[in-house]
């Protein structure tokens, strides 16, 4: 074989290498993109839950109201109807009693009227089997009965799963 | 000698076709990356303004100049990204090219809070509200947010200009035309549409869309009737003193109103469950919203 012909096959192997390496410099570069774009979009999420733990409460499905005007309060009667009616992605959002110290039983309409002392209030359950991050996020909120016309100070939950 | 020009040539073009295609990829991440920014700063404005119990006018101010496209649930940004917009309602015109996004924000209560309604729009748009003798008064109550293009006139102005939009409030034809009232309704595209209170008549004004999200809105309407029914059964079956029947039967039959879509009983049937309600504090009673 000739020598310029040698020379030939060393720069196609040179050139051959150093485009399979931008080659995969090309797609490690799109990949970080991308799972930079689904960051951007789980960041979202997770704004999304904090946003939430002050607009929860402001639901028209769950805020205390009289003639028409808003209250700064959580009706548990209304809350109580919106068990699992809501759509909140990969989450547990359950409310606790915390003041007066309430045993741990979840509070149905047959429970109240029965007199059956109960103190939590599941609202939405999607965990999901499998989940890489938990996060938990938490807001006293206040609790309005208004069969009794009393308040109780309560707990917002929120878990979020990804 | 010619088999290296070959070589070089091949080579060459590999090379470069190499580099523009990275380009081309590079161009199009970063603009699905910028939308996606946009769409979670719009997204995250609005669903942090449903906490608020007022109207409210505020700016949104995004970091790029971009096309934003909103239909019934959906915003797309620049043709990169699209966000669901399920639970908010959002009238809006079909596209916005914009960095700031006006936002005017007002709660539908009917008679009960049923959601809060979002008015976007951009300083490039304007809206001519057309109206005569009789609608005058009307049209003067409407409070329009001071950011809004809203230019009021005896005319129709003769436009044909796709960031302008025409409501008439007379018996002219228009993009939309509003007859008032206490069964009012919108005329869109030659077809009838209620308004069901004011807010319903911002969204005429204000959406490129508003058959669809009036449905959506009648569907929210739906469950929150279905909430309050539960809340009937919840203070009849705890609070024996009081009746709640009467408004048992206002909400079933508002809600099979509702799902007829028999809009002239809904609004008699919306004013019943109001009476009904005030008259329960006459009896001491707690009201049922």
């Amino acid at each position: 074989m000739k020598k310029a012909q040698i020379q030939i096959q060393e720069t196609i192997i040179v050139i051959f290498i150093f485009i399979i390496i931008l080659g995969v410099g090309l797609v490690l570069f799109y990949k970080f993109n991308e799972s930079s774009i689904r960051q951007i979009e789980d960041d979202d999420r997770l704004v999304y839950f904090y946003n939430m733990i002050g607009t929860f409460p402001s639901m028209p499905e769950v805020k205390c109201s009289s003639l028409g005007d808003e209250k700064e309060c959580i009706d548990v009667s209304k809350l109580i109807a919106f068990k699992n009616k809501g759509e909140f992605f990969k989450s547990n959002i359950t409310i606790y009693t915390v003041y007066p110290e309430r045993p741990n039983i979840e509070c149905t309409i047959q429970k109240l009227n029965s007199g059956q002392d109960c103190g939590t209030f599941p609202v939405f359950s999607n965990i999901p089997k499998t989940f890489i991050n938990k996060r938990v996020i938490f807001t006293p909120v206040s609790l309005y009965y208004p069969d009794r016309d009393t308040y109780e100070l309560g707990k917002l939950v929120i878990e979020v799963y990804s | 000698m010619q088999y290296n020009w070959a070589f070089v040539i091949i080579a060459g073009a590999v090379i470069l076709a190499f580099f523009v295609s990275f380009t081309v990829k590079y161009i199009d991440i970063q603009n699905k990356k910028d939308s996606a920014m946009v769409a979670s700063e719009i997204y995250n404005s609005l669903f942090a303004l449903q906490k608020s119990s007022y109207q409210t006018e505020t700016p949104i101010d995004l970091f790029l100049r971009t096309d934003l496209s909103f239909s019934c649930d959906k915003l797309e940004v620049g043709n990169f990204f699209s966000e669901a917009l399920e639970k908010e309602f959002v009238f809006a015109p079909r596209s916005l090219f914009t960095d700031k996004i006006q936002v005017f924000m007002k709660s539908w209560k009917y008679p009960f809070k049923i959601a809060n309604l979002f008015y976007l729009t951009s300083s490039e748009k304007k809206y001519y509200i057309i109206f005569d003798a009789s609608s005058a008064e009307f049209v003067n109550s409407l409070e329009f947010p001071k950011n809004f293009n809203i230019i009021k006139t005896t005319t129709k102005p003769n436009l044909n200009d796709p960031n302008s939009r025409i409501i008439s409030f007379t018996s002219q034809n228009a993009d939309v035309k509003i007859t008032p009232g206490e069964n009012g309704y919108a005329t869109i595209n030659n077809k009838q549409y209620p308004v069901l209170g004011l807010p319903l008549v911002y969204g005429a004004i204000f959406s490129s869309d508003y058959p669809c999200i009036l449905d959506r809105l009648l569907a929210k309407f739906s469950n929150m009737i279905d909430i309050y029914s539960a809340k009937v059964d919840y203070m009849s079956a705890l609070n024996n003193n009081c009746d709640y029947s009467q408004l048992k039967r206002t909400l079933s039959l508002l809600n099979e109103r509702i799902k007829s879509k028999d809009y002239v009983s809904i609004n008699e049937y919306s004013r019943t469950l109001e009476e009904q309600n005030n008259n329960l504090l006459n009896s001491e009673c707690q009201p049922l919203y």
